[in-house]
Protein backbone atom coordinates (compact mmCIF):
# COMPACT_ATOMS: atom_id res chain seq x y z
CA UNK A 1 0.00 0.00 0.00
CA UNK A 2 1.23 3.12 -0.60
CA UNK A 3 1.76 5.77 1.89
CA UNK A 4 -1.07 8.25 1.58
CA UNK A 5 0.19 11.05 3.45
CA UNK A 6 3.66 11.19 1.25
CA UNK A 7 1.44 10.90 -1.81
CA UNK A 8 -0.96 13.23 -1.03
CA UNK A 9 1.97 15.51 0.86
CA UNK A 10 3.81 15.32 -2.68
CA UNK A 11 1.04 16.50 -4.79
CA UNK A 12 0.90 19.07 -2.77
CA UNK A 13 4.11 20.70 -2.92
CA UNK A 14 4.28 19.69 -6.91
CA UNK A 15 0.74 21.89 -7.10
CA UNK A 16 2.19 24.97 -5.10
CA UNK A 17 5.90 24.43 -6.68
CA UNK A 18 4.43 24.39 -10.52
CA UNK A 19 2.15 27.27 -9.85
CA UNK A 20 4.42 29.69 -8.11
CA UNK A 21 7.36 29.47 -10.41
CA UNK A 22 4.59 29.34 -13.80
CA UNK A 23 3.14 32.63 -11.92
CA UNK A 24 6.94 34.17 -11.94
CA UNK A 25 7.40 32.56 -15.85
CA UNK A 26 4.42 34.51 -16.85
CA UNK A 27 6.11 38.20 -15.45
CA UNK A 28 8.66 37.34 -17.73
CA UNK A 29 6.21 36.53 -20.67
CA UNK A 30 6.75 33.12 -20.59
CA UNK A 31 4.20 30.17 -21.16
CA UNK A 32 3.03 29.37 -18.06
CA UNK A 33 4.46 25.46 -19.29
CA UNK A 34 7.73 26.78 -19.44
CA UNK A 35 7.74 28.06 -15.48
CA UNK A 36 5.56 24.20 -14.66
CA UNK A 37 8.80 22.21 -16.58
CA UNK A 38 11.24 24.07 -14.71
CA UNK A 39 9.66 23.70 -11.67
CA UNK A 40 9.62 19.95 -12.04
CA UNK A 41 13.40 20.25 -13.00
CA UNK A 42 13.90 22.00 -9.73
CA UNK A 43 11.97 19.08 -7.57
CA UNK A 44 14.59 16.68 -8.68
CA UNK A 45 18.17 16.06 -8.24
CA UNK A 46 19.02 18.63 -10.18
CA UNK A 47 18.17 21.18 -7.41
CA UNK A 48 16.28 20.55 -4.26
CA UNK A 49 18.05 16.38 -4.09
CA UNK A 50 21.71 18.59 -4.65
CA UNK A 51 20.80 21.51 -2.01
CA UNK A 52 18.91 19.18 0.26
CA UNK A 53 19.41 15.67 -0.15
CA UNK A 54 17.65 15.00 2.88
CA UNK A 55 14.71 17.13 2.19
CA UNK A 56 14.26 15.48 -1.04
CA UNK A 57 14.60 12.08 0.23
CA UNK A 58 12.05 12.33 2.89
CA UNK A 59 9.65 14.00 0.31
CA UNK A 60 10.13 11.67 -2.54
CA UNK A 61 11.29 8.31 -1.13
CA UNK A 62 12.49 6.03 -4.14
CA UNK A 63 9.50 3.72 -2.63
CA UNK A 64 6.83 6.68 -3.50
CA UNK A 65 7.81 7.14 -6.88
CA UNK A 66 5.90 3.99 -8.88
CA UNK A 67 2.56 5.76 -6.79
CA UNK A 68 3.34 9.09 -8.53
CA UNK A 69 4.26 8.17 -11.66
CA UNK A 70 1.52 6.16 -12.15
CA UNK A 71 -0.90 9.18 -11.45
CA UNK A 72 1.44 11.70 -13.67
CA UNK A 73 0.82 8.69 -16.60
CA UNK A 74 -3.13 9.08 -16.12
CA UNK A 75 -2.23 13.30 -16.55
CA UNK A 76 -0.22 12.59 -19.05
CA UNK A 77 -3.29 10.17 -21.14
CA UNK A 78 -5.52 12.56 -20.59
CA UNK A 79 -3.28 15.00 -21.93
CA UNK A 80 -2.94 13.43 -25.40
CA UNK A 81 -6.33 12.84 -25.80
CA UNK A 82 -6.96 16.33 -25.49
CA UNK A 83 -3.66 17.47 -28.28
CA UNK A 84 -5.63 14.98 -30.44
CA UNK A 85 -8.81 16.25 -29.78
CA UNK A 86 -7.76 19.75 -30.95
CA UNK A 87 -6.02 18.69 -34.01
CA UNK A 88 -8.24 19.90 -36.79
CA UNK A 89 -7.39 18.57 -40.48
CA UNK A 90 -9.54 21.35 -41.80
CA UNK A 91 -6.42 23.81 -40.44
CA UNK A 92 -4.64 22.22 -43.21
CA UNK A 93 -6.90 21.76 -46.23
CA UNK A 94 -7.32 25.66 -45.66
CA UNK A 95 -3.43 25.81 -46.58
CA UNK A 96 -3.26 23.05 -49.14
CA UNK A 97 -0.21 22.27 -50.92
CA UNK A 98 1.90 24.96 -49.31
CA UNK A 99 1.66 23.82 -45.62
CA UNK A 100 2.03 20.25 -46.42
CA UNK A 101 5.46 21.24 -47.87
CA UNK A 102 6.30 23.70 -45.20
CA UNK A 103 5.43 21.09 -42.64
CA UNK A 104 7.40 18.38 -44.41
CA UNK A 105 10.45 20.25 -44.76
CA UNK A 106 10.66 21.45 -40.97
CA UNK A 107 10.02 17.59 -40.10
CA UNK A 108 13.04 16.14 -42.28
CA UNK A 109 15.76 18.78 -42.15
CA UNK A 110 15.91 18.38 -38.00
CA UNK A 111 15.30 14.74 -38.51
CA UNK A 112 18.45 14.41 -40.69
CA UNK A 113 19.92 16.48 -38.77
CA UNK A 114 19.37 14.59 -35.33
CA UNK A 115 20.34 11.48 -37.33
CA UNK A 116 23.49 12.76 -38.46
CA UNK A 117 24.14 13.86 -34.81
CA UNK A 118 23.50 10.23 -33.40
CA UNK A 119 26.43 9.42 -35.61
CA UNK A 120 28.19 11.27 -33.08
CA UNK A 121 26.58 10.63 -29.91
CA UNK A 122 25.49 6.48 -30.47
CA UNK A 123 29.22 5.44 -29.70
CA UNK A 124 29.39 7.49 -26.45
CA UNK A 125 26.26 7.70 -24.94
CA UNK A 126 24.79 4.28 -25.84
CA UNK A 127 24.97 0.72 -25.61
CA UNK A 128 24.82 -2.60 -27.41
CA UNK A 129 20.84 -3.41 -26.48
CA UNK A 130 20.08 -0.26 -29.08
CA UNK A 131 20.89 -0.55 -32.76
CA UNK A 132 22.02 2.61 -34.78
CA UNK A 133 18.88 2.82 -36.36
CA UNK A 134 16.28 2.65 -33.73
CA UNK A 135 18.59 5.24 -32.00
CA UNK A 136 19.01 7.90 -34.82
CA UNK A 137 15.53 7.54 -35.65
CA UNK A 138 14.39 8.17 -32.42
CA UNK A 139 16.99 11.25 -32.10
CA UNK A 140 15.73 13.00 -35.45
CA UNK A 141 12.08 12.36 -33.96
CA UNK A 142 12.96 13.82 -31.25
CA UNK A 143 14.68 17.15 -33.04
CA UNK A 144 12.08 17.37 -35.18
CA UNK A 145 8.57 17.72 -32.43
CA UNK A 146 7.00 20.61 -32.25
CA UNK A 147 4.53 21.56 -29.13
CA UNK A 148 1.27 22.02 -30.80
CA UNK A 149 -0.06 23.04 -27.44
CA UNK A 150 2.05 25.40 -26.26
CA UNK A 151 2.86 26.99 -30.01
CA UNK A 152 -1.01 27.53 -30.18
CA UNK A 153 -1.19 28.98 -26.63
CA UNK A 154 1.55 31.50 -27.51
CA UNK A 155 -0.67 32.61 -30.77
CA UNK A 156 -3.82 33.07 -28.79
CA UNK A 157 -1.68 35.64 -26.28
CA UNK A 158 -0.53 37.50 -28.36
CA UNK A 159 -3.44 37.09 -30.59
CA UNK A 160 -1.86 35.79 -33.79
CA UNK A 161 -3.86 33.04 -34.12
CA UNK A 162 -5.69 34.68 -37.34
CA UNK A 163 -2.72 35.91 -38.78
CA UNK A 164 -1.12 34.30 -41.80
CA UNK A 165 2.00 33.59 -39.89
CA UNK A 166 0.21 32.21 -37.15
CA UNK A 167 -2.39 30.30 -39.15
CA UNK A 168 0.50 28.39 -41.36
CA UNK A 169 1.91 27.54 -37.98
CA UNK A 170 -1.01 26.24 -36.77
CA UNK A 171 -1.00 23.93 -39.66
CA UNK A 172 2.41 23.39 -39.79
CA UNK A 173 2.25 21.73 -36.30
CA UNK A 174 -0.96 20.10 -36.91
CA UNK A 175 1.11 17.94 -39.18
CA UNK A 176 4.52 17.26 -37.78
CA UNK A 177 2.34 16.40 -34.29
CA UNK A 178 0.65 13.66 -36.23
CA UNK A 179 3.52 12.95 -38.16
CA UNK A 180 6.32 12.75 -35.19
CA UNK A 181 3.75 10.61 -33.39
CA UNK A 182 3.49 7.94 -36.44
CA UNK A 183 7.44 8.30 -36.39
CA UNK A 184 7.95 7.38 -32.62
CA UNK A 185 5.21 4.59 -32.98
CA UNK A 186 7.52 2.34 -35.79
CA UNK A 187 10.93 3.77 -33.72
CA UNK A 188 8.91 1.92 -30.58
CA UNK A 189 8.60 -1.14 -32.57
CA UNK A 190 11.89 -0.94 -34.08
CA UNK A 191 13.21 -1.44 -30.91
CA UNK A 192 10.97 -3.31 -29.00
CA UNK A 193 11.62 -5.71 -32.00
CA UNK A 194 15.24 -5.63 -31.51
CA UNK A 195 14.94 -6.15 -28.11
CA UNK A 196 13.67 -8.10 -25.60
CA UNK A 197 10.30 -7.08 -26.27
CA UNK A 198 7.19 -9.48 -24.47
CA UNK A 199 5.03 -8.45 -27.20
CA UNK A 200 6.21 -10.49 -30.28
CA UNK A 201 6.57 -8.17 -33.27
CA UNK A 202 3.65 -9.75 -35.70
CA UNK A 203 1.27 -9.16 -32.95
CA UNK A 204 2.33 -5.42 -32.44
CA UNK A 205 1.69 -4.84 -36.35
CA UNK A 206 -1.17 -7.41 -37.01
CA UNK A 207 -2.83 -6.01 -33.92
CA UNK A 208 -2.23 -2.04 -34.51
CA UNK A 209 -3.66 -2.98 -38.14
CA UNK A 210 -6.81 -3.87 -36.89
CA UNK A 211 -6.77 -1.37 -33.92
CA UNK A 212 -6.66 1.63 -36.24
CA UNK A 213 -9.35 0.14 -38.63
CA UNK A 214 -11.43 -0.32 -35.83
CA UNK A 215 -11.06 3.28 -34.34
CA UNK A 216 -11.23 4.85 -38.11
CA UNK A 217 -13.83 3.04 -39.31
CA UNK A 218 -16.03 1.65 -36.54
CA UNK A 219 -15.33 3.60 -33.02
CA UNK A 220 -15.43 7.26 -35.18
CA UNK A 221 -18.76 6.61 -36.37
CA UNK A 222 -20.23 5.52 -33.08
CA UNK A 223 -18.20 8.35 -31.49
CA UNK A 224 -20.26 10.97 -33.92
CA UNK A 225 -23.31 10.50 -31.88
CA UNK A 226 -21.17 12.41 -28.87
CA UNK A 227 -20.73 15.44 -31.12
CA UNK A 228 -24.63 15.60 -32.14
CA UNK A 229 -25.73 15.15 -28.34
CA UNK A 230 -23.64 18.17 -27.66
CA UNK A 231 -24.72 19.95 -30.64
CA UNK A 232 -28.16 19.36 -29.86
CA UNK A 233 -28.11 19.53 -25.74
CA UNK A 234 -25.09 21.74 -25.41
CA UNK A 235 -23.71 19.12 -23.20
CA UNK A 236 -23.11 15.34 -22.75
CA UNK A 237 -24.91 12.90 -20.40
CA UNK A 238 -22.77 11.81 -17.27
CA UNK A 239 -23.16 8.41 -18.85
CA UNK A 240 -21.95 9.80 -22.03
CA UNK A 241 -18.84 11.21 -20.68
CA UNK A 242 -17.89 8.12 -18.65
CA UNK A 243 -18.30 6.31 -21.71
CA UNK A 244 -16.21 8.66 -23.69
CA UNK A 245 -13.16 8.06 -20.95
CA UNK A 246 -13.93 4.81 -21.37
CA UNK A 247 -13.11 4.63 -24.51
CA UNK A 248 -9.98 7.33 -24.24
CA UNK A 249 -8.81 4.60 -21.14
CA UNK A 250 -9.60 1.43 -23.17
CA UNK A 251 -7.57 3.07 -26.27
CA UNK A 252 -4.64 4.12 -24.42
CA UNK A 253 -4.51 0.16 -22.55
CA UNK A 254 -4.76 -1.67 -25.97
CA UNK A 255 -1.84 0.16 -27.67
CA UNK A 256 0.24 -0.39 -24.31
CA UNK A 257 -0.52 -4.13 -24.65
CA UNK A 258 -0.03 -3.89 -28.14
CA UNK A 259 3.95 -3.37 -27.41
CA UNK A 260 3.28 0.32 -28.18
CA UNK A 261 3.16 3.19 -25.47
CA UNK A 262 0.16 4.35 -23.63
CA UNK A 263 0.44 7.67 -25.16
CA UNK A 264 -0.17 6.37 -28.87
CA UNK A 265 -3.98 4.96 -27.78
CA UNK A 266 -4.96 7.94 -25.81
CA UNK A 267 -3.44 10.51 -29.14
CA UNK A 268 -5.69 8.48 -31.30
CA UNK A 269 -8.98 8.58 -29.64
CA UNK A 270 -8.61 12.19 -29.82
CA UNK A 271 -7.82 12.56 -33.15
CA UNK A 272 -10.88 10.33 -34.14
CA UNK A 273 -13.20 12.26 -32.16
CA UNK A 274 -16.23 14.71 -33.64
CA UNK A 275 -14.07 17.75 -34.39
CA UNK A 276 -17.49 20.18 -33.86
CA UNK A 277 -16.51 23.56 -32.06
CA UNK A 278 -19.28 23.00 -29.82
CA UNK A 279 -17.97 19.28 -28.59
CA UNK A 280 -14.29 20.90 -28.55
CA UNK A 281 -14.96 23.36 -26.67
CA UNK A 282 -17.31 20.85 -23.85
CA UNK A 283 -14.55 18.57 -23.80
CA UNK A 284 -11.96 20.90 -23.01
CA UNK A 285 -13.73 22.57 -20.06
CA UNK A 286 -14.44 19.42 -18.63
CA UNK A 287 -10.73 18.16 -18.92
CA UNK A 288 -8.56 20.70 -19.36
CA UNK A 289 -8.40 22.28 -15.71
CA UNK A 290 -7.69 19.27 -13.82
CA UNK A 291 -5.32 18.22 -16.39
CA UNK A 292 -3.73 21.18 -16.73
CA UNK A 293 -3.84 22.32 -12.77
CA UNK A 294 -2.99 19.07 -10.89
CA UNK A 295 -2.06 15.77 -13.30
CA UNK A 296 0.40 17.78 -15.75
CA UNK A 297 2.38 18.84 -12.61
CA UNK A 298 3.16 15.55 -11.54
CA UNK A 299 3.92 14.65 -14.73
CA UNK A 300 6.62 17.62 -15.19
CA UNK A 301 7.88 16.44 -11.44
CA UNK A 302 8.28 13.16 -12.24
CA UNK A 303 10.67 14.04 -15.26
CA UNK A 304 12.03 16.12 -13.17
CA UNK A 305 12.81 13.57 -10.81
CA UNK A 306 14.33 11.52 -13.00
CA UNK A 307 16.37 14.53 -14.85
CA UNK A 308 20.03 15.32 -13.13
CA UNK A 309 21.99 17.96 -14.50
CA UNK A 310 24.94 17.05 -12.43
CA UNK A 311 24.88 13.68 -14.60
CA UNK A 312 26.17 16.15 -17.25
CA UNK A 313 29.44 15.75 -15.65
CA UNK A 314 32.62 17.76 -17.17
CA UNK A 315 33.62 19.61 -20.04
CA UNK A 316 32.96 17.26 -22.69
CA UNK A 317 29.43 16.33 -21.36
CA UNK A 318 28.46 20.05 -22.00
CA UNK A 319 29.79 20.37 -24.90
CA UNK A 320 28.06 17.53 -26.74
CA UNK A 321 24.29 19.24 -24.78
CA UNK A 322 25.54 22.61 -26.25
CA UNK A 323 25.93 20.50 -29.60
CA UNK A 324 22.52 18.92 -28.92
CA UNK A 325 21.04 22.28 -28.48
CA UNK A 326 22.63 23.95 -31.49
CA UNK A 327 21.65 21.38 -34.14
CA UNK A 328 18.00 21.21 -32.67
CA UNK A 329 17.53 25.01 -33.05
CA UNK A 330 19.39 25.23 -36.25
CA UNK A 331 17.40 21.73 -37.68
CA UNK A 332 14.28 23.08 -36.42
CA UNK A 333 14.17 27.02 -36.58
CA UNK A 334 16.43 26.97 -39.65
CA UNK A 335 14.51 24.01 -41.30
CA UNK A 336 11.33 25.67 -41.14
CA UNK A 337 12.69 29.03 -42.03
CA UNK A 338 13.67 27.46 -45.38
CA UNK A 339 10.32 25.72 -45.98
CA UNK A 340 8.48 29.02 -45.28
CA UNK A 341 10.73 30.65 -48.25
CA UNK A 342 10.38 27.79 -50.53
CA UNK A 343 6.85 28.00 -49.95
CA UNK A 344 6.97 31.67 -50.98
CA UNK A 345 6.60 33.49 -47.13
CA UNK A 346 8.50 36.89 -46.45
CA UNK A 347 11.57 36.28 -44.55
CA UNK A 348 10.00 37.94 -41.53
CA UNK A 349 6.86 35.06 -41.99
CA UNK A 350 9.59 32.51 -42.52
CA UNK A 351 11.56 33.25 -39.39
CA UNK A 352 8.32 33.82 -37.12
CA UNK A 353 7.81 30.10 -38.30
CA UNK A 354 10.62 28.81 -37.43
CA UNK A 355 10.73 30.10 -33.86
CA UNK A 356 7.14 29.02 -33.57
CA UNK A 357 8.25 25.78 -34.77
CA UNK A 358 11.25 25.31 -32.80
CA UNK A 359 8.80 25.49 -29.33
CA UNK A 360 8.79 21.80 -28.09
CA UNK A 361 7.46 21.82 -24.83
CA UNK A 362 5.54 18.97 -23.18
CA UNK A 363 5.56 16.98 -26.48
CA UNK A 364 9.24 16.50 -25.80
CA UNK A 365 9.17 15.15 -22.64
CA UNK A 366 6.84 12.89 -23.59
CA UNK A 367 8.73 11.40 -26.44
CA UNK A 368 11.98 11.60 -24.04
CA UNK A 369 10.33 9.66 -21.54
CA UNK A 370 8.78 7.15 -24.04
CA UNK A 371 12.86 6.79 -25.27
CA UNK A 372 13.96 6.76 -21.58
CA UNK A 373 11.11 3.73 -20.63
CA UNK A 374 12.37 2.03 -23.81
CA UNK A 375 15.77 2.31 -23.11
CA UNK A 376 16.90 3.82 -26.66
CA UNK A 377 18.57 7.09 -25.04
CA UNK A 378 20.63 7.05 -21.73
CA UNK A 379 19.94 8.86 -18.71
CA UNK A 380 22.62 11.31 -19.30
CA UNK A 381 21.53 12.04 -22.91
CA UNK A 382 17.92 12.23 -21.46
CA UNK A 383 18.76 14.87 -19.45
CA UNK A 384 20.76 16.62 -21.85
CA UNK A 385 17.93 16.08 -24.11
CA UNK A 386 15.91 18.12 -21.41
CA UNK A 387 17.93 20.80 -21.08
CA UNK A 388 17.16 20.98 -24.81
CA UNK A 389 13.94 21.00 -25.01
CA UNK A 390 13.57 24.25 -21.85
CA UNK A 391 16.35 26.48 -23.72
CA UNK A 392 14.18 26.14 -27.09
CA UNK A 393 10.91 26.67 -25.37
CA UNK A 394 12.02 29.45 -23.39
CA UNK A 395 13.42 31.09 -26.38
CA UNK A 396 10.69 31.12 -28.04
CA UNK A 397 8.35 33.87 -26.56
CA UNK A 398 11.35 36.64 -26.70
CA UNK A 399 12.73 35.05 -29.98
CA UNK A 400 9.29 36.25 -31.56
CA UNK A 401 8.56 39.54 -30.08
CA UNK A 402 12.14 40.55 -31.43
CA UNK A 403 11.08 39.70 -34.95
CA UNK A 404 7.30 39.74 -35.03
CA UNK A 405 6.97 42.21 -32.01
CA UNK A 406 3.01 43.22 -31.39
CA UNK A 407 3.21 46.30 -32.89
CA UNK A 408 3.27 44.46 -36.90
CA UNK A 409 0.53 42.16 -35.16
CA UNK A 410 -2.07 44.96 -34.70
CA UNK A 411 -1.19 46.24 -38.04
CA UNK A 412 -1.77 43.09 -39.92
CA UNK A 413 -4.85 42.34 -38.12
CA UNK A 414 -6.05 46.06 -38.47
CA UNK A 415 -5.30 45.38 -41.93
CA UNK A 416 -7.33 42.39 -42.75
CA UNK A 417 -10.39 42.25 -44.99
CA UNK A 418 -13.70 41.90 -43.16
CA UNK A 419 -13.76 38.56 -44.72
CA UNK A 420 -10.65 37.66 -43.70
CA UNK A 421 -11.53 39.05 -40.45
CA UNK A 422 -14.47 36.23 -39.90
CA UNK A 423 -11.69 33.71 -40.74
CA UNK A 424 -9.67 35.28 -37.80
CA UNK A 425 -12.66 35.00 -35.48
CA UNK A 426 -13.47 31.45 -36.15
CA UNK A 427 -9.60 30.47 -35.94
CA UNK A 428 -9.46 32.31 -32.40
CA UNK A 429 -12.49 30.74 -31.37
CA UNK A 430 -11.19 27.21 -32.54
CA UNK A 431 -7.94 27.79 -31.10
CA UNK A 432 -8.39 29.09 -27.41
CA UNK B 1 3.23 28.04 -56.39
CA UNK B 2 2.52 26.29 -59.64
CA UNK B 3 2.41 23.09 -59.33
CA UNK B 4 5.97 22.01 -61.21
CA UNK B 5 7.75 24.41 -59.50
CA UNK B 6 6.23 22.48 -55.99
CA UNK B 7 6.63 19.10 -56.98
CA UNK B 8 10.80 20.39 -57.67
CA UNK B 9 10.62 22.15 -54.20
CA UNK B 10 9.23 18.73 -52.54
CA UNK B 11 11.85 16.75 -54.48
CA UNK B 12 14.58 19.17 -53.55
CA UNK B 13 13.59 19.51 -49.71
CA UNK B 14 12.01 16.61 -48.49
CA UNK B 15 13.03 14.33 -51.02
CA UNK B 16 17.31 15.33 -51.06
CA UNK B 17 17.39 14.84 -46.95
CA UNK B 18 15.61 11.68 -47.60
CA UNK B 19 18.31 10.12 -49.11
CA UNK B 20 20.80 11.40 -46.87
CA UNK B 21 18.96 9.93 -44.10
CA UNK B 22 19.01 6.80 -46.10
CA UNK B 23 22.63 7.33 -46.34
CA UNK B 24 22.87 8.03 -42.43
CA UNK B 25 21.38 5.14 -41.26
CA UNK B 26 23.49 3.16 -43.64
CA UNK B 27 27.05 4.54 -42.45
CA UNK B 28 26.20 3.91 -38.69
CA UNK B 29 25.62 0.43 -39.26
CA UNK B 30 29.58 0.37 -38.67
CA UNK B 31 29.57 2.07 -35.63
CA UNK B 32 29.86 -0.07 -31.95
CA UNK B 33 28.88 1.13 -28.92
CA UNK B 34 29.75 0.04 -25.72
CA UNK B 35 28.75 -3.38 -24.46
CA UNK B 36 25.32 -3.39 -22.71
CA UNK B 37 25.84 -3.92 -18.58
CA UNK B 38 22.60 -1.81 -17.38
CA UNK B 39 20.25 -3.72 -14.56
CA UNK B 40 20.49 -5.08 -11.80
CA UNK B 41 23.42 -7.55 -10.81
CA UNK B 42 24.41 -10.28 -8.20
CA UNK B 43 27.42 -11.03 -6.72
CA UNK B 44 28.95 -14.42 -5.64
CA UNK B 45 32.41 -14.68 -3.96
CA UNK B 46 33.75 -15.60 -0.59
CA UNK B 47 33.74 -12.94 1.42
CA UNK B 48 34.26 -14.42 4.53
CA UNK B 49 37.61 -14.23 3.96
CA UNK B 50 37.40 -10.60 3.96
CA UNK B 51 39.69 -10.34 7.25
CA UNK B 52 38.24 -7.13 9.02
CA UNK B 53 34.79 -8.05 10.33
CA UNK B 54 33.68 -4.48 9.67
CA UNK B 55 34.33 -5.05 6.14
CA UNK B 56 32.38 -8.46 5.98
CA UNK B 57 29.57 -7.10 7.54
CA UNK B 58 29.56 -3.87 5.00
CA UNK B 59 29.13 -6.82 2.05
CA UNK B 60 26.50 -8.84 4.34
CA UNK B 61 24.33 -5.43 4.46
CA UNK B 62 24.54 -5.38 0.89
CA UNK B 63 21.17 -7.14 -0.29
CA UNK B 64 19.97 -8.83 -3.30
CA UNK B 65 20.30 -7.75 -5.49
CA UNK B 66 23.74 -6.79 -4.73
CA UNK B 67 24.06 -3.76 -6.75
CA UNK B 68 22.31 -2.19 -10.15
CA UNK B 69 23.96 -0.22 -12.71
CA UNK B 70 22.70 2.79 -15.16
CA UNK B 71 24.93 3.17 -17.84
CA UNK B 72 25.17 5.83 -20.41
CA UNK B 73 27.82 4.60 -22.61
CA UNK B 74 30.90 3.95 -21.22
CA UNK B 75 30.27 5.99 -17.85
CA UNK B 76 28.14 3.53 -15.30
CA UNK B 77 26.71 4.77 -12.40
CA UNK B 78 26.64 2.01 -9.66
CA UNK B 79 24.12 1.65 -6.81
CA UNK B 80 24.62 -0.36 -4.09
CA UNK B 81 21.44 -2.49 -2.45
CA UNK B 82 22.26 -1.25 0.89
CA UNK B 83 19.99 1.14 3.00
CA UNK B 84 22.13 4.14 1.72
CA UNK B 85 21.61 3.03 -1.88
CA UNK B 86 25.28 4.30 -1.81
CA UNK B 87 26.31 5.27 -5.75
CA UNK B 88 29.43 5.07 -7.07
CA UNK B 89 30.85 5.96 -10.26
CA UNK B 90 32.46 3.05 -13.09
CA UNK B 91 33.77 2.81 -16.72
CA UNK B 92 33.40 -0.30 -19.12
CA UNK B 93 36.18 -0.38 -21.55
CA UNK B 94 36.10 -3.04 -24.21
CA UNK B 95 35.22 -5.64 -21.86
CA UNK B 96 36.88 -4.62 -18.39
CA UNK B 97 34.09 -3.39 -16.29
CA UNK B 98 35.48 -1.07 -12.70
CA UNK B 99 33.54 0.01 -10.21
CA UNK B 100 34.76 3.08 -7.36
CA UNK B 101 37.44 4.44 -7.51
CA UNK B 102 41.12 2.88 -6.83
CA UNK B 103 42.42 4.36 -3.60
CA UNK B 104 45.58 3.69 -2.57
CA UNK B 105 46.12 1.97 0.92
CA UNK B 106 46.07 4.06 3.69
CA UNK B 107 43.25 5.94 2.34
CA UNK B 108 41.16 8.47 4.30
CA UNK B 109 38.08 5.93 3.93
CA UNK B 110 39.24 3.69 5.47
CA UNK B 111 38.03 -0.37 6.22
CA UNK B 112 34.03 -0.39 5.62
CA UNK B 113 33.48 2.53 4.03
CA UNK B 114 30.66 1.69 1.10
CA UNK B 115 32.70 4.10 -0.95
CA UNK B 116 36.01 2.29 -0.53
CA UNK B 117 34.30 -0.78 -2.49
CA UNK B 118 35.88 -1.05 -5.46
CA UNK B 119 36.78 -3.63 -8.60
CA UNK B 120 37.92 -4.57 -11.90
CA UNK B 121 36.38 -7.17 -13.79
CA UNK B 122 36.46 -9.07 -16.81
CA UNK B 123 32.49 -9.10 -18.97
CA UNK B 124 31.57 -12.44 -20.66
CA UNK B 125 28.66 -12.51 -22.56
CA UNK B 126 26.15 -14.76 -24.06
CA UNK B 127 23.10 -13.42 -26.07
CA UNK B 128 21.89 -10.98 -23.34
CA UNK B 129 23.49 -13.03 -20.52
CA UNK B 130 26.22 -11.20 -19.27
CA UNK B 131 28.84 -11.89 -16.16
CA UNK B 132 31.25 -10.27 -14.83
CA UNK B 133 34.68 -11.83 -13.17
CA UNK B 134 36.93 -9.99 -11.26
CA UNK B 135 38.36 -9.20 -7.96
CA UNK B 136 37.07 -6.79 -5.29
CA UNK B 137 38.76 -4.52 -3.15
CA UNK B 138 38.25 -2.75 -0.09
CA UNK B 139 40.71 0.37 -0.68
CA UNK B 140 41.81 1.44 1.87
CA UNK B 141 41.57 -1.45 4.09
CA UNK B 142 44.96 -2.79 4.53
CA UNK B 143 43.92 -6.00 6.63
CA UNK B 144 41.40 -7.36 4.22
CA UNK B 145 43.32 -9.21 0.97
CA UNK B 146 41.50 -8.62 -2.54
CA UNK B 147 38.56 -11.46 -2.98
CA UNK B 148 37.62 -13.21 -6.42
CA UNK B 149 34.44 -13.23 -7.31
CA UNK B 150 31.38 -13.74 -10.45
CA UNK B 151 28.73 -11.47 -11.07
CA UNK B 152 25.65 -12.34 -12.82
CA UNK B 153 23.39 -9.38 -14.59
CA UNK B 154 19.93 -10.82 -13.71
CA UNK B 155 17.90 -8.37 -15.55
CA UNK B 156 18.96 -6.38 -18.13
CA UNK B 157 16.79 -3.36 -18.95
CA UNK B 158 13.17 -4.22 -20.52
CA UNK B 159 12.26 -2.90 -23.74
CA UNK B 160 8.53 -2.11 -22.08
CA UNK B 161 6.64 0.72 -21.35
CA UNK B 162 6.15 2.82 -18.08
Amino acid sequence: MPNLATLILQIGVIIAGSRLVAVLFQKFQQPKVMGEMVAGIMLGPSLLGWMAPHLSASLFPASSLGYLNALSQVGVVIYMFLVGVALNPKSLREHGHTAVLASHVSIIVPFLLGAALALCLYPRFCDDSIGFTGFALFMGAAMSITAFPVLARILTDRGMVGTKLGSLAIACAAVDDVTGWCILAYIVVLVRAGGRASTPLWVTLGGLMVFLLFMVYGARRLLRRFGVACREQGQLSENALALLVVVVLASAVITEHLGLHLVFGAFLAGVIMPKGKRFVRYIFDKFETPTVVVLLPLYFAFTGLRTSVRVIDGAQMWLFCLIIIVVAIAGKLGGSLIAARAAGAGWRDATGLGILMNARGLMELVILNVGLDIGVISPSLYSMMILMALVTTFMTTPLLEWVYPLRLVKKEISELSPEHATYRAALDRAVS
Amino acid sequence: MPRAQLIAAYLLLVGAPLLGLLGILRSGQRLAAPASVGGAWNLEGQFSTLTDAACRELISDIGRPFFTISQSGSRLTFTLNNPQQTTLPGTIRQSTVTMGESFANGSSLGCAHPQAIHFQAALSEQGIQRALAGTLTMAGCAQCAPVPFRAVRLSPPVKEGP
